[in-house]
Parts: structure tokens; sequence; C-alpha cells
């Protein structure tokens, strides 16, 4: 235990002197002998009650103002001429004051109102700074852990088992060259010794775009490796560790943003500013052309474009140097390499997967039986691998309507179920163009986001992680309006009682070029503000929204009974039970005719 | 031997570090002294801390000194040998010796008491400094007795009022004058902290009062001031209300009395200029006397018409006063050189720190 200090407090505002209270209390609590003085006294009278005592330090409140500065030099200099700077030191505390500002006045320290107390407690105590005091302590958690994955609507639990139940069996049967190269991933990762004999056969499952690469180092596409220095400009890299939360209360979800750049290493550093800056977890964005490529490549590769190429290099330079409290995502929702992929995560140890074989199929270009068949295995590698999946909603962004949008999400949920995996339902906060044509958020964003999740969850009792970003459609070219509608969904979010959620940056509605931290810092900083706001309250929805989860509860009944009796999952992909081309959804032509039987 | 040099404003924005590297490069160019330079806050930033109008850069030349807090480093342009630790903590780290060895611009801070410039006057004339330029920062002054002589760089930013200006500038000048109270006695205590009083006996008496800040206390310090009482001497903090109060006590009795600061800072720092001359007049008139014990004299005024004009809440622009007639005015008010840097280059300045 250090000494106890005799400590002059001067609120020298006229009128704010919370803040100097706030940080008196905390220093009584530590023991240390307290006098706050009345508030806005004279200098001359705040140098003479500074006589009375022999203090340790003399901490002065005041918010800066140009006029403000000189008063406070001219208080620095009665104190030392007053002989009282050999005894004490002197701080400065208050709005805008920063260590130049204070060096400038004459103080021995400077306290900006957002430091924290750790920092003014361990300058009074003179114990140097421990980074971590006062540094946010976060826990990953299991957000499924309190859910019991029951149905809770009889008849569409019935539908959904019976789906999923025909596509475990299906797929126990198939194979496909996504995954056959997955297993030849999976022995490779295991047994590195062997790695150039493994990967011979890998090469030959592979697209001559990505045999290229493996064989003749030829470039793919606007890709490059990395060297080794530019990597390593990661250990060089400090950012501040983070001080406060961005949820408010308990309840409020956790905040989790994309990554995918395009540069690996710029990944890295985003995200441990937005560490620092509070955010829960990271999905990383892989490339569009990745999904429609067979073969994955290998290196700390970078490229000129959406999204960030997904190696296993990669994946572990991620993992190295991430703040291991943060929550880390791959997708593997859609795409020729979604098998090979799901290796990596359970191999990495990733805190989700994402899988989606409806949405990715219908709206991302896989071929449906292709991805039913890759997705599975996805589904059992996170089951073995202990570690959840969400299964994104988006298709709602093509104009499909919930009802089908829901129902092949909540198939996959009923096939992960059944693998023994724990699936995340990601529905889409948004204004949708379904939305827009049949006037359900004319009047609101709130009823018919709110019913529709309502009727999800009156479905499966599985956690809602709302995606992907909130808000979705609803931000425009204006980063203080892009912010507020994120800030704004967040509360949403929250209100239909999810453990998650995910946000853009003010930059995503319209970006021209790369994301800038900048962007994401003002979307953060709003959503900290709204669950500041909101606390404890919630948002009510209208009578409507209970109309909207009956419909869209209606819809999802509707899908199902269609894909059952079309006769399966696949089938009811190709079919257009989960939505046709008048809804914008259309069977993907990547790896079409590549499944076969095992 | 070497010479310290404070250069104080009197506001912020006068001029202060324009005249500092005026200085520096008039220094260099005579090419036969080493300068250092060091700072009681924080100079040489890009832009203003509080205004965010642009500021000058301190750029130094090779061979020249700094004392300068470690942080300050970081983003330092210029190159130079660290030489030494000062054991000194700043807001922005220890502050260290540089010897400059290629040319750049820096962000000085340095101590900002007076026992820490004195540890760095120390360490630079050591590392062999000739002349050491002190920065002031704001207004502020009080560590500047441990230096041998002030220039004081004043201006519109100080006020636009020019008559006022001239007349806090006289006033400046006049207790920057005072002279050299000599006749101490060898029994004065070499670092008084207490206001000391000597009686016809020629026996100094410890009042036990650190400082003249009200009529509480001076009346404290009367109380045990003997009949016939020859000097009194104050340590520290005089504020002019208290010994304008004393005065008013004393009236009479105060000839034949010698009212002495340890230094002219003490007096300075307890009031407005115009009200702390006045009052020492005041005394004089009484035929009392008035000194220092460490005399600090002034020995030029730069001049600056520039200030910062608020336009609307919170911005500021840059705005310029007539600069003839401020020229005019504080030539008028003080015998001392008064210089635009700007216009006359600091040679000027020199010459007067060289005289001293």
């Amino acid at each position: 235990m250090s000494e106890k200090k005799n400590l002059l407090l001067v609120p020298f505002d006229p009128v704010h002197d919370v803040g100097i209270r706030l940080v008196g209390q905390r220093l009584k609590a530590r023991g240390h002998r307290v006098t706050v003085l009345p508030p806005d006294l004279p200098a001359s009278e705040v140098v003479k009650r500074a006589q009375q005592d022999r203090y340790d330090h003399i901490l002065i409140g005041r918010t800066m103002g140009y006029g403000v500065a000189q008063v406070l030099g001219r208080l620095v200099d009665q104190l030392e001429a007053a002989g009282l700077r050999q005894k004490c030191s002197l701080v400065l505390g208050g709005k805008a004051v920063t260590p130049e500002l204070a060096a400038e006045l004459g103080f021995d320290a400077g306290f900006p109102p957002t430091s924290n107390v750790e920092a003014i407690l361990a300058y009074v105590e003179g114990k140097p700074l421990d980074d971590a005091a006062g540094a946010l302590k976060r826990k990953k958690r299991d957000i499924t852990e309190k859910y019991s994955y029951e149905w809770r609507h009889a008849e569409i639990g019935r539908l959904l088992e019976t789906l999923a139940e025909e596509a475990v069996a299906w797929s126990e049967g198939v194979t496909s060259p996504g995954i056959e190269r997955a297993e030849l991933r999976r022995a490779m990762l295991e047994d590195p010794e062997n790695k150039e004999r493994i990967l011979a056969d890998y090469i030959r499952l592979c697209d001559d775009l990505i045999a290229g690469h493996y064989r003749s180092g030829a470039p793919v596409g606007r890709t490059r490796i990395m060297s080794d220095s530019e990597v390593r400009i990661l250990e060089r890299l400090k950012v501040a560790l983070p001080t406060r939360r961005l949820q408010h209360s308990d309840h409020h979800p956790l905040c989790i943003f994309f990554a995918g750049s395009g540069c690996p290493v710029m990944d890295v550093a985003h995200t441990m500013v937005a560490d620092g800056w509070g955010v829960d977890g990271m999905i990383l964005v892989d490339p569009s052309w990745n999904a429609r490529v067979e073969g994955m490549m290998e290196g700390y590769v970078a490229q000129e474009e959406d999204g960030t190429v997904v190696t296993g290099d990669n994946v572990a330079l991620m993992k190295k140097y991430i703040n291991p409290d943060l929550y880390f995502q791959v997708r593997f929702h859609r795409g020729l390499n979604t098998a090979e992929y799901s290796v990596y995560a359970e191999h990495y140890g990733i805190d989700f997967g994402k899988i989606n074989p409806c949405y990715g199929s219908l709206h991302g270009g896989t071929d449906p039986e292709r991805l039913v068949a890759d997705g599975l295995y996805g589904m059992r590698a996170a089951a073995r691998g202990g570690f959840p999946f969400d299964m994104p909603g988006n298709d709602e962004l093509s104009g499909t309507p919930p009802g089908q949008t829901f129902a092949g999400m909540l198939v996959a949920a009923a096939i992960g179920r059944r693998l023994g995996a724990r699936p995340v339902l990601k529905p889409l906060l948004c204004y949708s163009p379904y939305a827009m044509l049949h006037g359900q958020m004319d009047s609101n964003f709130i009823d018919y986001n709110y019913g529709k999740i309502k009727a999800l969850q009156s479905i499966l009792d599985a956690p809602v992680w709302c995606g992907e970003p909130v808000g979705f459609n609803t931000h425009e070219d204006d980063r203080s309006q892009s912010a507020t509608t994120t800030a704004l969904h967040a509360l949403l979010a929250d209100a239909v009682g999810a453990e998650a959620l995910t946000f853009a940056s003010t930059d995503e509605s319209y970006s021209r070029g790369p994301i800038v931290m900048a962007s994401r810092i003002d979307t953060i900083n709003s959503i900290r503000t709204a669950f500041r706001f909101l606390g404890d309250a919630s948002i009510t929805p209208t009578a409507k929204a209970e109309e909207y989860r009956d419909r869209v509860t209606e819809e999802i009944h509707q899908a199902l009974q269609c894909a059952v009796e079309k006769g399966g999952f696949v089938k009811g992909l190709y079919e257009g039970c989960f939505g046709d081309v008048s809804v914008g959804a259309k069977p993907g032509r990547s790896g079409r005719n590549t499944v076969r039987k095992k | 031997m070497t010479k310290a040099i404070g250069v104080v404003g009197t506001a912020k924005n006068t001029g202060k570090t324009t005249t500092l590297v005026a200085l520096v490069r008039a220094i260099h160019e005579r090419g036969d002294k080493t300068v250092a330079v060091t700072s009681i806050g924080y100079d040489g930033e890009l832009v203003d801390s509080l205004t965010f109008l642009p500021k000058p850069r301190i750029e130094l030349p090779v061979g020249a000194l700094v004392a300068t807090a470690e942080r300050c480093l970081e983003n330092a342009r210029l190159k130079g040998d660290v030489l030494g630790r000062t054991g000194i903590e700043t807001p922005l780290g220890e502050v260290l010796l540089l010897r400059v060895t290629t040319t750049g611009r820096i962000v000085v801070a340095g101590p900002n008491q007076r026992t820490g410039l004195e540890t760095v006057r120390r360490a630079l004339a050591e590392a062999g400094a000739n002349w050491i330029l002190v920065d002031g920062a704001l207004g502020r002054m009080a560590p500047m007795s441990a230096v041998d002589g002030i220039v004081i760089s004043t201006g519109a930013a100080r006020t636009t009022d020019l008559n006022q200006l001239a007349e806090e500038t006289k006033a400046l000048h006049a207790v920057l004058s005072l002279p050299q109270f000599t006749d101490i006695g060898p029994e004065f205590p070499s670092q008084p902290t207490n206001i000391m009083i000597c009686g016809r006996d020629n026996r100094w008496i410890d009042t036990g009062i650190a400082t003249l800040l009200d009529p509480d206390q001076a009346i404290m310090v009367l109380e045990q001031m003997p009949a016939e009482s020859r000097a009194i001497v104050f340590p520290g903090l005089v504020m002019t209300p208290a010994l304008q109060f004393m005065q008013q006590q004393l009236q009479e009795h105060l000839s034949e009395m010698h009212f002495t600061a340890t230094n002219p800072l003490v007096l300075l720092l307890g009031g407005e200029p115009a009200n702390v001359h006045s009052t020492l007049k005041a005394i004089l008139e009484q035929d009392a006397g008035i000194g220092v014990l460490q005399p600090l004299p002034l020995l030029a005024v730069t001049i600056n018409p520039f200030y910062p004009r608020r336009h609307r809440a919170g911005a500021f622009a840059s705005a310029y006063i007539d600069k003839d007639a401020l020229r005019e005015k504080i030539s008028a008010a003080v015998p001392i050189p008064v210089v635009d840097v700007v216009t006359d280059g600091a040679k000027p300045v020199l010459s007067a720190i060289e005289l001293s």
C-alpha cells in the first residue's frame, strides 16, 4: 500500500466543479487526505489556502479557453513565487487539457476529462502508470450458452427437422473438389513435414489461376505477396488500450466491425485501433473473386480490391496480433472454397464461422448443390471445433422477403443443430427493397425489423446477432447521418434482444476507395453515445410489429412447406421455394455439377 | 562566463519565439559563441494549441545546444547527440541535453520552475554553452529568476490600446530596473523563506510569513516590525494590494526604510505592472528605498503588431495594428532598445545583451 498523500483540489472554474469533485471522491476512497476548495476563488486566495498545509499535490480543475491560459499561467507563477513549488507538484485537469498545454502553463502533469482516473491516481501516488491499469477488461463469452435451441413453433419445427434430416443424409453420400481440397489442407496443416507431397494433389484440384500461383509463383489477379519487412511493421505498432466499453447497460449487444481492406497488415492495424475504441470483435471480409475460383492461395497475400484474401498465413498473422479478447470471425458463407475456409477456422481457433447455403447460393453466386455439400462440411468443422457459426440474411437486400430469407436461414440452423453445431441467427436490420415496394417501412424503421425478428425468435430459441451491417440501405452520403442511423439501429438491436450487432463505418455506403479509420471511429462513438442515452430504457414498436411477426411466420411456413414438397433443401433452392428471380434470387453457377457421389 | 537571457512575453502570441529564433540565428552568424536554447513551457509547435493559428517553429543550427523534453525528440526534424539527462520531469518526459548535428526544427519543452532551470543552466554551461536563451511561455516569468537578464516581447496580442501598452512597458522597465540592495549584512540568510525585517540594531527578524498576500498577512508582518526598522526583505510573492495596504499603514514611518524583494519578479507577479509601479512610486515618495537582492535587468523590448482576433465563437483570424505607431509609442516609453525583429533583425537585441 503506498503512503497516503495530502491533496488540495482547486475547482478553478466559475461553474463546473463536478469533474474535480468526482476525482476527489476517488482519491478519498483510496485513503488520501483531500481538501476541496470552494469553486472560483481568486488566485491570491488559492495561494493562501495552498500555504496553509503541506500538500503533496495541488490539482487544479479548469475548462480551457483563450483567456484562461493567461490566468492559469499567472497562478502557476504565483504559486512558485510563494515558494510552494518546491514542496508540491501542480496538476491540471479539465476540458481541452493536453500534456503539451500543461507543459506550456508550467504544470507538472495534465489530464483531459477523458483520462481514466487510474492515470491520475498513478500520478498522485507516484507510481509508474501501468498501461493495463484502467484498461478495459473484456472477457469473451459463449453467446450461445443460454439458448436451448428448442423449437418454439411445433409445426415449423417439424418441417425443418424433415428438411435437415434429408440434407444431412444426402451430404453424407457426396463430395466435391472443395471438400477434397479441404481434406488435403487439413492434412497439410496437421502434417507439415509431408506438405510438398500433399500439395501436389491439392494443386491438381485447383483452377489454373491458383495452380499457377503454386507452380510458378504467377501473380493472381490484383494480388501480391507482402514482404516480411512490411509484415514486421506490426511489431512496432503501439496503440492505446481501450478504457471504456461501448455498452452502457449489460444487455446492450456486443459490437463487431468489418475489416477487409485488402491488406492484412492494415486490417490488423485497423483492428488494434478499433480495439482501443472499445469494439468487441472483427469480421474479416474476404473478396468475391475468391468465391468463384477453385483453390486458395498461400502467403501474406494483399490485394487492391474489396476484401482481404483469406490464406492460412493471413489468418495466423491476424490471430497473432489481434487482442485475444476480441471476437474474430472468418466468413465461409459462399463460394467454392467454403470447405477449406472452415478448415482454417477450426485450425486457428476462430471464434465464429459464417455459413448460409441459401444466401450463398441464391445471392452469392455459388451453385446450390455445391454450397450445401461444402456448407455442411463447414458446419461439421464448426461442431468439431466448438465454435458457433452465423447465417446472414442479406438475401433481403436483393428484394427477397424476410419469410423466404428466414426459411433458408432456419434450414441451415436446423442442419447445424442436427450436426451438433451452434448456429447464430443473423437477420439483417435494413431498409429492404421488399419493404420499399410494399410499404412496411413507410412509417418507421422499427416495426418491420422488430416484427420479423420476433418471428424468428418465435420459431427457434437461438441467439440473434443483428447484421450485417445494421441499418443497411439507410446510410446516406453524409458522415453524420451514417453514424446516426447505425447508432439508432444499434438501439433497435438491443430492443430485439440481440447478443451482438455488426456495424459499418460512415464511409461504407459510398466509399470509392479504402475505408479510413476515422470513419469507423465516427460510428463507434455514435453507438456508444446511443447506448449511453438509452441505458435501461427501451424502444417500443407499435402494434404493427405483431402483425408483421405473424405474417413473416406464415411466409416462413409456406416456404418450408414448398421445400418439403419439392423433395428437400437443395431442390427447394433450385426451384424457388426460398426466392426466385422475381425477388432477386437466382441459383448461382459457380461450381455447378461439381458435386459427385462418394 | 555563461550568460542566460530569458525571453518573456507579456501575453501569448507576442513574438517571444520569433525573437528567440532570430536571436539564435544572429548568434550563430557571429560564429564565436555557442548558443543553447531551452524553454519554461512548450514552444515550437505547428499550430497554437488554443487558437489553431500557425506558430513559428524553432530551427536550430549545427553546434547549438538544446535542453528539451524526451517526447519532443520523437518528432524532431533536427538530429543531435544526446549529451545527458537532467532528471527533471515534465508532462512530456525527462528534459534531455542535446547537441545539434544536423540542422532542423524541434519543439522545446523545458524545466517549468526556477530550480529546474538552474539545473539546466548549469548543465548547459558545462556542455559548453556561452549564451543560453530561455524561451518564456504565455506571460509566465517566475522561473526567470534563474537568468541574468530579460528581453520582453510585447505587442498587440497583449492589448491593441497603444497607450495602455506603453504604460505597461514603462512600468515593467521601471520595476525591472530596481537597483540592487547591498546593505544586507553578514547575518542575512542566503535563501530566506520568510519575510525578514531588520531593526536599527541590524539584527534580522524572521517573521515566519513567506508571502505578502493580503492585508491579514500584512498586519501579521507589521505587528512584528520594531520601531525604526531599517529594512524589510520579501523573498516571495508580494500582492500589490497587500503592499499598498502596508504602505498606507506605515505612511511617514516609511522614510529611511528600505523595501527589498529578492528579485523584481516577486513584485511583478503581484499585480498589473502599472499598479505595481504606482505602488512602488508611492513608497518612494515617502522617502523609502526600493531595491532587489538579485537584479534582473530588462535589456531590450521586442514588439509585435500581430494579434489573434476572435471572429466567431471559438475561431480566430490573424490581425495587425500599425507597426510604426507601435514602435513610436513604445520607444518613447523606455530608454532601452525597442526592436521589431521581423523588420530590424535581432542584432540590436544582441548588442544590448552583449553590453549587459
